[in-house]
């Protein structure tokens, strides 16, 4: 509460030097747009498009099949899975800020990030929880004097001020002159950060026996360069349940070479197996997929699939068993899911799930925002 | 001292359920294990400080954040029962509490994750109003025992059992054999050990099943086991008999030969038999019809034409007169002149022949054909007039009067007798008298064939309600017990001070006689175990659920 009383004083500032016109009735929160993590993984992968190069080494030397069944492990057998990483945000517009003929929206936003730790026995409890604050406007829009004015007083109030102008990969996404509806990539793109320091934080605590997933890619640069430090692959993966679904795979040599689209590969994949992993970005990062549930019990194919990243410091295939195992874990994740709370559920992770409702919990109520932040 | 017990909870106050001056709700920690009517406390905000608002527990509720139960279906892979879920589903047990009191009196409603603990015996004696209470006053009720292992003595305030401010104590339920006697004697011998003035209390007790009653002075054939000794001591009483008993017996058809009562035992000592002579009666025909219908009132008229007719109009006491001289027993009554001549029944007054008739034919089945033999011709002068030895009572006395043997109507004249006596005693002489002790507490199982619910007037019932709402303020003390409260009249219910609850069926509880409970309550009530009893005092802002010793007296089947 005592950022939005800091940042009232701020929004009342900034009124003495620009005509604002307010959001009706105050704080108006921005809706996440739908399938915005599709289109993020494109916008992280943009260049590749045709993935041909099966990036697994399998024991038998042999070239390693399209498909592999993977049964679950459950924790009671082995506890790979340890801690969870997912971040979420609020986001507010305030209003629009005018100096004579520039303009520019002003928005508000909390980003958060939660690690949960899971014990033996099932339960999860908080390891790592942060939120931030961020204020939000176009730096071009407005003059040097009110910018750096801004500045100054998000500085003391420990409020982050981040430029809506500035270009950046994640808001690059919504390539939209109106700042307004760059202003959720912008926020995604702060919390892509903060998880990034965080998997930074919780590093230490891993091992190949206590595993980390973190909800989503693991594509985004600040977090690929934590995870690509040295040659050592990182106890890490990311899952995510939304993907592109542009890309083609090729699997099979020379005449049996098949092409196949994603809706082609996924279709095809039976529940509790994975695809063979494939290299991304010149091998410094393998993904596959893996179906975690039954297609009779789904609508479509491509529900109860999730992509699975792992981050290749060495740039070597990958042990197969390695993968497979990391598979068997991830399947066993299946129960208990969030059916009947988030559409998602049927490629949604329960401790991801529990991970971003710490995370919602923790940010004040659009309630809250709603009364207090109004321009008066 | 608060901060050394350990917080059990944090309330928990939601949109849809918020916390009111009236109840709030806390979530449970892991491995916590709460119950209901366990009394808790949650911090409270005060002008300087917290202070700590008081409540019970009325019920549990564990919740989780499946949406439905289809969700659960789900989440175990579409129905499969084997295997344990990677992730536990989050979920909290919830309890509700009803609050009971604040010990600086602030009435907020409890604020979101304040700390709740399990309350300690001063706490607990803050949230029931007993620290209010002076110790003079105070009668150990029972035992409150804790999730937590924490005990606290239940006392009631016995100006609200014995008066002024109010009286009687009703107990109810199905708890199991002999539960809800035990617990009136119980009650009794608290009242007997600790009541102010205790010595001028005597003590009425009917003895209405077996011979449970009839070795009360008699203490248990191998002694209380030491749990039971330990449970009396806590309760700060002793375990002993009672002393100074005067057991009265009824007269039997076999005794002119036996000189055995009609009884199921015979006490130790300091037994009388009783029997009514027609001399002892005529003037409470009334009480031994009692459960005769008489819509028109012609039973009632004739039974007034005979009182009168019996009576010496001088001196109101026994002395047929007139055409009633011949009358001197049962036989002659039914029999002779003035109600037969000739064998044909007559009228008397305005009585028509017809409805003498009918009167013959119900007495002479009461009194003759089908009686235990309490109903005698003569009195023989060892034998005992009722009324003349309960007027005998005296301060620091228990009079058990066995009627367990006798026939329906019996027993109602027996029982309407002794009220009539008392209340005669105490409203119509007043209390003036030295002799007579300052408070009499009357004990009576199967109270509703007494005072039914069903039937609105009878002359047993208006003397039940002549105790029930004048007996406050005369000293007289009713202490009723019965299997259903929903049986026994609503004002005799209404004026009791006290209501004890055994365990009693959904449908029973569902009943008006129960409204003043929480539906909570009558949930727990329903799952009482026997031996437990939940206790609701005039003091007391929630009923609370206890737990009392066996009684210290040789109890038939006990050993």
């Amino acid at each position: 509460m005592q950022a939005l009383q800091h940042l009232r004083q701020i929004l009342k500032t900034i009124a003495q030097d620009v005509e604002v016109l307010p959001a009706v009735g105050g704080a108006v929160e921005d809706l996440e747009r739908p399938d915005f993590e599709e289109r993020e993984d494109q916008a992280l992968n943009e260049k590749e498009k045709v993935f041909e190069t099966i990036f697994e080494r399998d024991p038998s030397s042999r070239l390693p099949p399209l498909y592999r069944p993977v049964p679950p492990l459950g924790r009671a057998e082995q506890h790979l899975f340890r801690y969870f990483l997912d971040g979420s945000f609020r986001s507010y517009f305030l209003g629009t800020a005018l100096e004579n003929e520039r303009e520019s929206p002003v928005h508000y936003a909390q980003i958060g990030a939660c690690v949960l730790r899971r014990e033996d026995d099932g339960s999860v409890r908080r390891e790592i929880l942060q939120i931030d604050n961020l204020l939000m406007a176009g730096k071009q829009r407005l003059s040097e004097a009110v910018w750096t004015k801004l500045e100054a007083l998000a500085s003391a109030a420990s409020i982050r001020l981040l430029d809506l102008t500035e270009q950046d990969i994640v808001s690059g996404v919504l390539a939209d002159f109106d700042l307004r509806n760059k202003a959720a990539g912008k926020v995604r793109f702060a919390m892509h950060n903060l998880e990034a320091e965080i998997i930074k934080a919780i590093l230490p605590q891993l091992s190949m026996e206590r595993w980390l997933i973190v909800d989503g890619s693991l594509l985004f640069e600040p977090t690929l360069a934590q995870l690509s430090g040295d040659d050592q692959l990182k106890p890490i993966i990311g899952v995510a349940k939304n993907f592109r679904k542009d890309p083609q795979f090729v699997s099979g040599r020379g005449p049996r070479a098949e092409r196949r689209s994603i809706y082609r590969m996924l279709a095809d994949l039976q529940a509790e197996h994975r695809t063979a992993a494939f290299s991304a970005r010149g091998g410094k990062v393998v993904f596959w997929y893996v179906r975690l549930r039954e297609q009779t019990y789904l609508d479509y194919p491509l529900m109860g699939v999730v992509k699975v990243e792992l981050a290749n410091p060495p740039q070597e295939p990958v042990p197969s068993d390695l993968l497979d195992e990391i598979s068997r874990a991830l399947v066993a994740e299946r129960s208990i899911t969030p059916h009947g709370q988030d559409r998602r559920w049927h490629a949604h992770l329960y401790p991801i799930f529990l991970a971003e409702r710490a995370v919602k919990e923790s940010l004040l109520s659009r309630e809250a925002v709603q009364q207090f932040l109004k321009w008066r | 001292m608060s901060d050394e017990r350990p917080i059990i909870g944090l309330s928990s106050a939601t949109a849809n359920q918020p916390n009111s001056s009236d109840a709030f709700s806390f979530w449970l920690a892991p491995e916590v294990i709460v119950n209901p009517f366990d009394i808790v406390e949650a911090e409270q905000v005060a002008p300087e400080g917290t202070s700590r608002t008081f409540g019970i527990v009325n019920t549990l509720e564990h919740s989780t954040d499946a949406p439905t139960h289809l969700s659960n279906f789900i989440s175990n892979d579409f129905g499969q029962v084997a295997g344990e879920p990677n992730t536990a589903r989050q979920g909290t047990t919830v309890a509700h509490v009803a609050v009971l009191s604040n010990d600086r009196d602030i009435y907020m409603p409890v604020m979101n994750d304040r700390p709740v603990r399990f309350a300690d015996e001063g706490g607990i004696h803050t949230a029931l109003g007993i620290d209010q209470v002076p110790a003079r006053y105070r009668v150990p009720a029972g035992l409150i025992e804790m999730s937590n292992g924490t005990c606290a003595v239940v006392y009631l305030d016995s100006r609200y059992i014995l008066g002024p401010e109010g009286a009687h104590v009703n107990i109810t339920g199905i708890s199991g054999l002999a539960t809800k006697t035990s617990y009136a004697i119980f009650l009794i011998q608290s009242i007997l050990q600790k009541a102010e003035n205790r010595d001028r209390i005597g003590v009425i007790i009917l003895n209405v099943k077996h011979g449970d009653l009839l070795t009360i002075d008699q203490p248990p054939c191998e002694g209380l086991p030491p749990e039971q000794h330990d449970l009396w001591e806590r309760l700060g009483l002793t375990p002993q008999p009672f002393s100074n008993v005067r057991y009265l017996l009824p007269y039997g058809k076999d005794t002119p030969t036996t000189g055995r009562p009609n009884s199921f035992r015979i006490p130790e000592r300091n037994w009388f038999l009783y029997a009514y002579s027609l001399a002892d009666t005529y003037s409470k025909l009334d009480l031994l019809l009692s459960n005769i219908p008489d819509p028109w009132d012609t039973v009632g008229a004739l039974i007034g034409e005979i009182t009168q007719g019996l009576s010496d109009p001088r001196t109101g006491q026994w002395g047929p007169t007139g055409k009633w001289k011949g009358v001197t027993d049962w036989n002659s009554l039914l029999n002779g002149e003035p109600l037969v001549k000739e064998g044909q029944a007559q009228q008397v007054g305005d009585v028509r022949a017809v409805s003498v008739g009918r009167f013959r034919r119900l007495l002479r089945r009461i009194v003759q054909t089908r009686q235990t033999g309490i109903f005698v011709d003569q009195r023989r002068r060892d034998v005992k007039n009722m009324s003349q030895e309960i007027a005998r009572i005296r301060g620091g006395e228990t009079i058990v009067v066995d009627i367990a043997r006798l026939a329906d109507d019996e027993q109602t004249l027996v029982f309407g007798d002794i009220l009539r006596t008392i209340y005669a005693l105490y409203a119509e002489e007043g209390s003036e008298s030295e002799d007579l002790p300052e408070k009499v507490i009357i004990f009576v199982d199967e109270l509703n064939k007494y005072a039914p619910a069903r039937e609105k007037e009878s002359p047993i019932i208006e003397q039940v309600l002549d105790i029930a709402e004048r007996g406050r303020s005369l000293g007289v003390v009713l202490l009723g017990a019965e299997q259903f409260m929903s049986a026994v009249h609503d004002r005799v219910v209404g004026n009791c001070s006290t209501t004890v609850i055994g365990r009693s069926g959904s449908a029973e509880l569902s009943s008006p006689a129960y409204r003043f409970l929480d539906p909570a309550v009558k949930a727990n009530i329903s799952r009482l175990q026997k031996g437990e009893l939940v206790i609701s005092h005039a003091t007391f802002r929630q009923p609370v659920k206890i737990s009392f010793p066996k009684p210290a007296y040789w109890q038939e089947g006990a050993e």
